[in-house]
């Protein structure tokens, strides 16, 4: 009888298949071509909130699966999305993160064509040029891009065959997503974006698992720590979304303000809140306010994290002052929390390029938040997608 | 008074920034009235508001610091280098307020240094006795989009 290889990130694990990570889906810049394809390409993905946005001719540059696109309000008060390419010669248009149109149109600084709102060209430069050619005003605009909403949120999706967001969402994690998104007229106070050299999925695990919780101080002091928060589970949603069971958080064990008070519509006093979206969202509520993330992958070994902070539209200064304050104490580029997640992954990034670390364990088998289950749940649905095994990726040079 | 004022005010802000290079938060906080106010805001174009980043007591901010030990900050375990350029200082009384420039650079563990930020220091001072304190600190962040995520004052 042989005994078990020894489990030192170099052996794979003895493990079920879907319980251990091959770690090359980290760090092959093959599988993250595929994976800009498949699933940044090809999901419904969270872009802004419509506070955002709150008057027409208002815009705001975002950019999905390596593509900046441009979301603006647009004449009629929706929400409209472009890619953000000149059709004459592919310049950028808009060159602000934000802003608002000029007389309502977008003028390329190339050759001065110019767009409305709509995206439908309102003039071309010295136009005689092209006469004999089938280039005219009337057949130019810039390529829209499928956006829609939910509870304030807006998403994209560069791929026109797959259907739309409530179906992508499914009933659960929207039902999930109610409270309290749909109860109440939320607007963002807080964006910051940090840039880190790591893998966009590692950062999503930390959203995925409640094991690294022990990572955190407030986490270990205010929360690990609660029977109710430590029974509670993640649920599985269709479509590789998950929530966890609601719970509430014993701030006070850390000296911290109390969140009993000034809830968000639909909150319980000190509650928690959290949904996360495939493939890359997490929505996490504490009681009085509201996180936000979101990332934009730009290659296999670097990220950029977007974080939004919520509170209610028409709050009073006091109030809002308490929701930036219960915001910046945990999350935020101030956040106890935020630095130690982004300070985790980039080491497992360094050691998994180096290749010291080949596999990773995703086998924890439990009731409560700590259980794998939510990770192996995301990665039978990136499976779905990319047509790849996350324990063995093989060749990916071959089928990307 | 007045120019006595100017050469221990400019004294205090360059001991701020050594104290902050140096990780002596003891003595950074020492600089602070007991009722101080810490804030560090950023404009952000895209809400096209500033936000606030951090607003903290001086009481806060010393237990804030107190348990720096138990959490995992990269940034807490880095060197850090102020440079300085003093640009206001006005005195009114027993109240002057001062404008200091500031680029900061990190030192990584491996060597290799890199700008972490660069804003201003807008801080409020108050005369107790001869001495001067800090009454308030906001650090005015230009850097909207930090190398390494910052629990402790910049």
């Amino acid at each position: 009888m042989s005994l078990p290889l020894r489990l030192d990130g170099q052996n794979r694990p003895e493990l079920p298949a879907t319980h251990y990570i091959d770690n090359r889906i980290y760090t092959d810049a093959a599988i993250f071509a595929l994976e800009q394809k498949s699933i940044l390409a090809a999901t419904w993905r969270f872009v802004c909130h419509e506070s955002e946005l709150p008057n027409v001719s208002d815009y705001r540059l975002v950019t999905v699966a390596g593509k900046e696109i441009i979301l603006l309000r647009d004449e009629s008060g929706s929400i409209a999305a472009f890619y953000n390419n000149c059709p004459h010669r592919g310049a950028r248009i808009l060159r602000h993160p934000a802003g608002k149109l000029e007389e309502g149109r977008m003028t390329c600084f190339y050759h001065l064509w110019s767009f409305d709102s709509g995206g439908h060209c309102l003039n071309i430069s010295q136009p005689g040029a092209y006469q004999g050619t089938d280039i005219s005003r009337q057949q130019t605009g810039l390529k829209p891009v499928r956006v829609e909403m939910i509870f304030g949120l807006v998403f994209v999706c560069l791929d026109d065959q797959v259907p739309g967001l409530e179906e992508f969402l499914g009933e659960e994690a929207i039902n999930a997503m109610r409270i309290p998104f749909g109860s109440a007229n939320l607007e963002v106070f807080h964006f910051h974006r940090v840039e880190f050299n790591a893998n966009w999925k590692l950062f999503v695990e930390t959203n995925n698992e409640g094991y690294h919780e022990l990572l955190h101080l407030l986490n270990r002091t205010t929360a690990v720590a609660e029977q109710e928060y430590r029974r509670r589970k993640w649920l599985m949603h269709d479509n590789g979304h998950i929530s966890l069971e609601h719970a509430k958080i014993g701030y006070g064990n850390l000296k911290y303000e109390s969140r009993e008070e000034d809830t968000l519509p639909g909150m319980e006093p000190n509650g928690h809140v959290v949904v996360n979206l495939f493939p890359d969202m997490m929505l996490n509520c504490r009681s009085t306010v509201i996180r936000l993330d979101s990332l934009v992958p730009l290659s296999e070994s670097r990220t950029v994290l977007e974080c939004r902070g919520l509170g209610v539209a028409g709050d009073s200064e006091a109030v809002r002052r308490k929701r930036v304050r219960h915001h910046n104490q945990v999350w935020g580029p101030t956040g106890v929390n935020l630095a130690e997640d982004l300070w985790a992954v980039q080491t497992q990034m360094q050691n998994m390029r180096s290749g010291t670390s080949r596999f990773s364990i995703i086998a924890r088998e439990e009731e409560g938040p700590m259980s794998d289950q939510s990770l192996r749940n995301y990665y039978a649905e990136w499976a779905r997608l990319t047509g790849l095994q996350a324990h063995d990726p093989g060749l990916v040079e071959n089928r990307s | 008074m007045s120019m006595e004022s100017h050469f221990q005010l400019e004294r205090l802000i360059h001991r701020a920034a050594r104290y902050l290079d140096e990780q002596d938060y003891a003595g950074f906080l020492s600089l602070f009235s007991e009722n101080a106010e810490y804030l560090i805001t950023v404009r952000a174009p895209e809400l096209e508001q500033k936000m606030t980043w951090m607003q903290q007591s001086r009481t806060e901010l010393g237990e804030r610091l107190e348990a720096m030990d138990k959490h995992e900050w990269e940034i807490a375990r880095e060197e850090q280098s102020r440079l300085i350029s003093i640009d206001i200082v006005e005195i009114s009384g027993e109240i002057s307020r001062t404008s200091t420039n500031f680029v900061i650079y990190r030192t990584h563990n491996e060597g290799q240094s890199e700008c972490f930020a660069v804003g201003r220091y807008e801080d409020e001072w108050c005369l107790h006795g001869e001495n001067w304190q800090l009454q308030r600190r906001e650090v005015v962040l230009k850097t909207r989009q930090l190398p390494v995520l910052s629990p402790l004052p910049i």
